[in-house]
């Protein structure tokens, strides 16, 4: 009963922001349709595309994920409920909100294709037809929407599951662990990374690519599942190690 | 057997020991005084039992199950100085969160002593006042209905009406629906009408853990011409003794009946925080092994 009311209380808890999330991918959507069927004149030159509205979700989620272990964590001690508990509790909520915002951004990607296809000059895309177009462009609806869906709803469980775990890592270490955070991935991203790639890779950083793209995200390969698995299996290590440093934590005050 | 036995806690932050080699059973349908000075440990120790800390060694186990099962916390309610509730939540969705947790939460009864605390209930956490803050917190903790609660200084920030009417509606509600309440606070004097049990804690040991009355009545005072004084505590077991101009007070363990005391030397009754004072002064520490 007390997961129960837990994993209620955190999605309750997100409840806003979702919204405020799915408003916002709306949104999106609408104002690509109003603009291009109230000034066609000014798409004349070509056909205009918008997409990336999953990037919303996924940056979301991942703040979502930083977020939601703290003050869960203490409100859900405080109330009685054992570590393995709390963890059972966040994995739940970590799924419901995840699929929440799957379903929602899988239906908008089907709106936007359905739009598209009435709009000579204007065209919603989205990553998951992108990435998948040779396998996916010609399938059914019911197949492409099951695996869109299914797709993102790993994806955005693995960001949040990534999050989450720097979330508890930042918690349990502290402020040299957050500091740590807050200094060494922007030095990694945006220094270490752009030197490597602009004078160390020696082309390394295309195999990479590739690599992701076709052997993990299945792509070129004509094998849209990869994708999925590899989220999946990203998801739940991720969420593995948030779960083992989640159960070794102790209430800090 | 329902209770909470406490076997050989131990724990270290650092190099600082907190709590060495504790041993301790709570009874059910008991008030324990969890007393000790600053960082005595306390708050270690009702943290230690309601697992939000671990321990180094030794077992803690509620109602025969180990203190870290899952469910075994539901019967445990530790109101504490820490700010575990989001600060930004309303006390108005706090009180009504709280029965999807703990399903004998009293929300009526809460309400009321919201209203008699006159606890603004629309106000977020955040916004208010330290003693407000305890007070919402003592209201949780009276209207959970656990078999066990806890509470790490109560009363910190309440003023003189708060704390009388918070020990009213304690009182009243263990009349009411019998628990074991742990009480850890530094007002000795103000819970020692209220305790049935005494604990006292000091340097993570315990060195006294017996009823209240039979505690008070290991000792007793003496007061009169120093003089006097002096020649009677010659040989007995000294606590620490008091001067104030030409009168001394000494504190004795013992019963007075059994000592012979002269008529003109005044006998009382040792209360709890003098007792309290003199068994965790620096000097006169006095350990069960």
């Amino acid at each position: 009963m007390k997961v129960k009311a837990a994993v209620r209380y955190q999605i309750k808890a997100l409840r806003s922001d979702v919204l405020v999330i799915c408003l916002l991918i709306a949104a999106t959507y609408a104002a690509g349709t109003i603009w291009a069927v109230v000034s066609p004149s000014s798409l004349d030159e070509g056909v205009t595309t918008v997409g990336g509205t999953e990037a919303i979700a996924v940056i979301f989620v991942f703040i979502a994920g930083i977020a939601s272990f703290r003050s869960n964590f203490l409100l859900l001690m405080q109330n009685g409920l054992g570590r393995r508990q709390i963890i059972k509790s966040q994995i739940a909520a970590a799924a419901g909100v995840s699929l929440i915002l799957a379903v929602v951004t899988a239906i908008f990607n089907e709106i936007g294709t359905w739009i598209s296809s009435h709009l000579n000059n204007f065209n919603f895309t989205n990553t998951t037809l992108e990435v998948y177009q040779e396998s996916l462009g010609d399938s059914g609806l019911i197949i492409r929407f099951v695996f869109t869906l299914f797709l993102l709803f790993v994806m955005y469980l693995a960001t949040y599951a990534f999050g989450y775990v720097l979330g508890v890592f930042g918690y349990r270490g502290g402020t040299p662990a957050i500091v740590g955070m807050s200094v060494g991935l922007p030095v990694i991203l945006f220094i270490l990374l752009p030197i490597w790639v602009s004078f160390l890779s020696k082309g390394m950083q295309d195999k990479l690519l590739s690599f992701f793209l076709n052997t993990l995200l299945g792509a070129g390969m004509r094998q849209p599942w990869r994708g999925g698995l590899t989220f999946l299996a990203a998801a739940l290590i991720l969420g593995a190690f948030g779960a083992w440093l989640a159960g070794r934590a102790q209430v800090k005050e | 057997m329902n209770s909470i036995q406490i076997q050989g806690i131990s724990k270290k932050f650092g190099s600082v020991v907190a709590l060495d080699g504790i041993n301790l059973t709570l009874e059910q349908g008991k008030i324990y005084g969890l007393l000790g000075r600053n960082g005595a440990g306390k708050t270690t120790l009702l943290k230690v039992i309601t697992n939000r800390i671990f321990a180094d060694q030794g077992s803690v186990t509620i109602d025969g199950q180990d203190h870290r099962q899952e469910h075994a916390q539901a019967d445990i309610y530790l109101m504490s100085e820490a700010d575990m509730y989001p600060e930004d939540c309303r006390l108005k969705k706090l009180f009504g969160l709280m029965p999807d947790f703990y399903p004998d939460f009293d929300r009526e009864y809460a309400l009321r002593l919201a209203e008699e605390f006159h606890l603004p209930l629309k106000k977020k956490i955040k916004a208010l006042s330290t003693g407000y803050i305890s007070i919402y917190k003592l209201i949780l903790a009276l209207s959970v209905n656990t078999p066990y609660v806890f509470f790490d200084e109560p009363i910190l920030g309440l003023d003189a009406n708060h704390r009388e009417l918070f020990y009213r509606r304690l009182i009243e509600r263990y009349s009411e629906k019998p628990c074991t309440i742990v009480i850890s606070t530094h007002l000795i004097e103000e819970v020692s009408g209220i305790v049935e049990d005494v604990i006292i804690i000091h340097d993570g040991r315990i060195i006294r853990n017996e009823s209240r009355e039979s505690l008070l009545a290991c000792g007793y005072t003496v007061a009169g011409k120093a003089a006097d004084v002096d020649a009677f505590i010659q040989g007995r077991e000294v606590l620490g003794v008091e001067v104030l101009g030409g009168l001394k007070t000494a504190y004795l363990l013992g019963k007075p009946q059994d000592t012979g005391v002269p008529y003109t030397l005044e006998v009382s009754r040792m209360d709890l925080q003098k007792l309290f004072v003199k068994l965790t002064g620096d000097e006169e520490v006095r350990r069960e092994s």
